[in-house]
């Protein structure tokens, strides 16, 4: 019987000095040092593609699953949830349509133009975490192709979050939902500007801070991106407004989050 | 290789639960990442069940907790202090025993875990990144619910060769 095996002694010095290590790296990594960041742009890379890698056959498990599952489910329910998802799919088109038309025209007026004047890049996300330690998307194309920190996320002209941080080949980003996450922009006709903040409670409400000391807002009015300081570029839709029992406003985002598998980057720094 | 897999069983499920945590399981429209924290139960049961097995000796564990970081986009080496911190409850618990006091266990689990959040909560405010106190708090009580029936399970099929 051991009571105190060389190895267990030799496990609780370890512990120490891991534990120092982990808060060394932690502080020089919050420091912004130069020469670590571009060592944790290659590190991050290598750990986030080999994961992918190993992430590809449980993805084939589940998608299998799933095939199989369906095919054993009786026709007539597939065939209903076929005509829900279209009908649902037609509405979601309906929408969409509308708030390009409004957001045309608000463009128009803004820069006479109808297309952004910034160019763009299609990403294909990696991953999406969320969990209590944090809310990340990764997605596969980082400075190399021109991104930085703090161009905005979007699809199909809605805004669905920003980068936060950029790797060589892949960058890190965060939804608009994210209670971390600050967005400046302008509502309705009247223009009011205000910051767009995730709101702690829902995945499907946004806050609205710092907006002016006399406001009318009208439920249905639409949040577009203002581009104040040129953190954001302007006129990108990122929802409309909806009021709650207690009369408080709140923006109800128009991406569905649930869809996260191609993103656009519109590049700030082009 | 079933004699390395075996060996190195603890370490391995660790990296797994990593990366499958990353594959969207939903549970009442979050993903179940978001309710329990199931790399923390791991290494306490894996720890606690055979106090021989190491990590490693702490360096896989180390290795594990930068690969987290990376995937959450944290700081490195935030992960790898909640996992040293419930590591080191563990091997302290696991050398005082005499016999497994399974009460005794998740009291001390209970501690290392609300312990290494609030460490996490020091840091992410150092980060001036903002937590929901309570989904926190949520994610807190039901790890430590899920706790017992992660033991059970644990414990009965295949941890007890593990050496490293």
């Amino acid at each position: 019987m051991k009571f105190a095996s060389s190895e267990n002694v030799d496990v609780k010095k370890n512990i120490i000095i891991f534990v120092i290590i982990s808060i060394i790296l932690f502080f020089i990594d919050r420091s912004d040092n130069k020469f670590f960041k571009v060592t944790r742009s290659v590190i991050n890379d290598g750990i986030i593609y080999t994961t992918v890698i190993l992430k590809s056959p449980f993805n084939f498990i589940i998608n299998t699953t799933t095939s199989v599952g369906n095919f054993f489910t009786d026709e007539k329910i597939i065939a209903k949830n076929k005509i829900e998802d279209l009908e649902n799919e037609v509405q979601k088109l309906k929408n969409e349509k509308t708030t390009l038309l409004l957001q045309i025209e608000n463009l128009k007026k803004i820069t006479g133009e109808e297309n952004y004047k910034f160019k763009t890049i299609q990403t294909k996300v990696l991953f999406y975490k969320s969990n209590i330690l944090s809310e990340t998307i990764i997605i596969n194309k980082g400075s190399r192709d021109g991104i930085k920190s703090g161009d905005p996320l979007v699809k199909n002209n809605l805004l669905v979050g920003k980068i936060t941080e950029v790797n060589f080949n892949s960058s890190y980003g965060v939804l608009i939902t994210n209670i971390n996450s600050r967005v400046p922009v302008r509502i309705g006709d009247k223009n009011y500007n205000a910051v767009a903040v995730g709101n702690p409670s829902s995945n499907n409400k946004i806050n609205l801070e710092f907006l002016p000391k006399e406001y009318s807002l009208n439920e249905g009015d639409y949040v577009y991106t203002t581009s104040i300081d040129n953190i954001m570029p302007d006129g990108i839709l990122v929802g409309k407004i909806i009021k709650d029992k207690n009369e408080n406003f709140y923006v109800e985002p128009l991406y569905d989050f649930n869809q996260i598998d191609y993103l656009t980057v519109v590049k700030l720094g082009s | 290789m079933l004699v390395f897999i075996k060996r190195y069983i603890a370490s391995i499920v660790l990296l797994l639960s990593i990366v499958i945590s990353s594959i969207e399981i939903e549970m009442l429209g979050k993903p179940l990442s978001n309710y329990i924290n199931l790399q923390l139960i791991l290494i306490y049961i894996f720890k606690i069940s055979n106090p021989s097995l190491n990590f490693g000796r702490g360096f896989f564990l180390f290795l594990i907790g930068i690969i987290n970081d990376v995937l959450n986009g944290l700081f490195f080496g935030t992960t790898g202090i909640l996992y040293f911190i419930v590591f080191a409850v563990a091997a302290f618990q696991s050398s005082i025993k005499l016999r497994s006091i399974f009460i005794s266990e998740w009291m001390s689990f209970a501690a290392s875990l609300i312990f290494a959040y609030l460490v996490f909560f020091g840091l992410e405010i150092l980060h001036n990144h903002h937590l929901l106190f309570s989904q926190v708090s949520i994610n807190l009580v039901l790890t430590l619910v899920a706790y017992p029936f992660l033991w059970l399970l644990l414990t009965k099929i295949f941890i007890k060769d593990a050496i490293r």
